[in-house]
């Protein structure tokens, strides 16, 4: 919690959670690359289990998406970085944020077993012209991953603390002071 | 969209009789399918908007890629407004009244229109659907231009200035588009699809920002 409330005190964290426009910007920011990037990452699961774009080399949607999901990842990250830094300690006490955070590890982890196994071999799968189980393994648990990703990332906002003291702190770094808890999450 | 009150006072309409406004997890669940929606519309459209951008994301013309997302678009945007018809009855006296909300509705139609008339003829080659694209920039305009008259500092009258900017803009590509030799790409492919991007994007901006006007 200490941590937590000096990541959040510092200039950068202040100015954001403070500002009217920042913390909201940031915000949508985050989604809009959820929506354009994750739709990219989408598009290359459903190849990958053979439900779309079943018409093109599997290397080509793999390979010619995979900058453009980096460069929104690095985006959709750093955005969400600045967002929980400025509210560290109300997102420090929320299971929903630390489910969030699990499964980005899992990502990463996923992205690990199945970079060499899969999406390094996407050229040969095509030359074999046969799309292995664990391509299509590939593609389903990255669907899950990414839609638990959504469902925590929108949960985070309607999390709130039973315990009085977590309560309390969680009301000081409301980013909305006058927001009701049902309406400032809505959108 | 005041026209609404009179009528939800019609039919005595109780939000808290709601289902969504009785039930701890159904609003969260209709928000997460309303945001999955947005994702797998957004997400295959910009696919087809990458590609008009020339950014070359398959090594295929705009109007297969189009063909492979379309289905995709299409099952995303028929989740979004039943999701968001779901949402906005948990509140609507609240919605209506939102400007970021009156800016979301109104810039999503916009973006709707824009992307079955205008960058579907972009997209494709030949000349097919250049009538469709015709009647879509003017419904842009025309609608462009009664938003902005009726909503003058509000959010429709923002939205409004968006159609006007993105149906002019079609018109005035218009020319250049036509004389194309099949299978063509050049700047106008890319502005039609940069304004594609930038309106699924105020979309977006508008939804987050429900929560924050």
């Amino acid at each position: 919690m200490q941590i937590a409330h000096a990541l959040q005190s510092t200039d950068l964290g202040t100015m954001i959670r403070e500002s009217a426009l920042v913390f909201p910007v940031l915000l949508s920011t985050h989604l809009a690359c959820i929506a354009v990037f994750g739709g990219m990452i989408l598009a290359t699961d459903l190849r990958l289990l053979g439900w779309a774009f079943t018409g093109r080399p599997l290397a080509d949607v793999v390979n010619g998406l995979k900058n453009w999901k980096r460069l929104g990842f690095c985006i959709m990250v750093t955005m969400g970085a600045l967002l929980a830094g400025s509210e560290a300690e109300k997102y420090s006490i929320n299971p929903f944020f630390w489910c969030k955070m699990t499964t980005l590890a899992l990502i990463g982890v996923h992205a690990m077993i199945f970079r060499p196994r899969v999406y390094n071999k996407v050229a040969e799968f095509d030359r074999a012209g046969i799309l292995p189980g664990r391509a299509k393994l590939a593609g389903a648990l990255s669907l899950l991953l990414w839609f638990s990703m959504v469902t925590f990332g929108r949960l985070i906002g309607y999390y709130e603390p039973k315990n009085p003291t977590q309560a309390q702190s969680a009301i000081h770094s409301t980013f909305t002071p006058d927001a009701s808890p049902v309406n400032a999450h809505r959108g | 969209m005041m026209f609404f009150l009179p009528i939800l006072a019609l039919l005595a309409y109780d939000p808290t009789a709601y289902p969504l406004n009785n039930n701890e997890w159904s609003f969260p669940l209709m928000e997460i399918i309303h945001i999955a929606g947005f994702a797998l519309s957004i997400g295959t459209i910009c696919v087809v908007d990458m590609r008009l951008l020339g950014v070359g994301i398959f090594h295929e013309a705009p109007s297969q890629a189009l063909k492979d997302t379309a289905m995709w678009s299409l099952a995303g945007l028929l989740l979004v407004p039943i999701t968001g018809f779901a949402i906005f009855f948990s509140d609507p006296v609240m919605y209506m009244h939102n400007q970021s909300f009156r800016f979301k509705v109104a810039v999503l139609t916009i973006a709707i229109v824009y992307n079955y008339t205008i960058r579907r003829w972009a997209a494709r080659t030949g000349p097919s659907g250049a009538t469709a694209a015709s009647i879509g920039a003017a419904i842009l305009l025309l609608g462009g231009l009664a938003l902005f008259i009726w909503d003058l500092h509000g959010g429709f009258g923002v939205a409004g200035v968006a159609a006007i900017i993105a149906g002019g803009l079609a018109i005035a590509l218009f020319p250049s588009m036509r004389k194309r030799p099949e299978g063509s790409w050049g700047p106008a492919h890319a502005l039609i699809g940069a304004v594609s991007v930038l309106l699924w994007i105020s979309v977006v901006f508008g939804g987050l920002f429900i929560a924050f006007v």
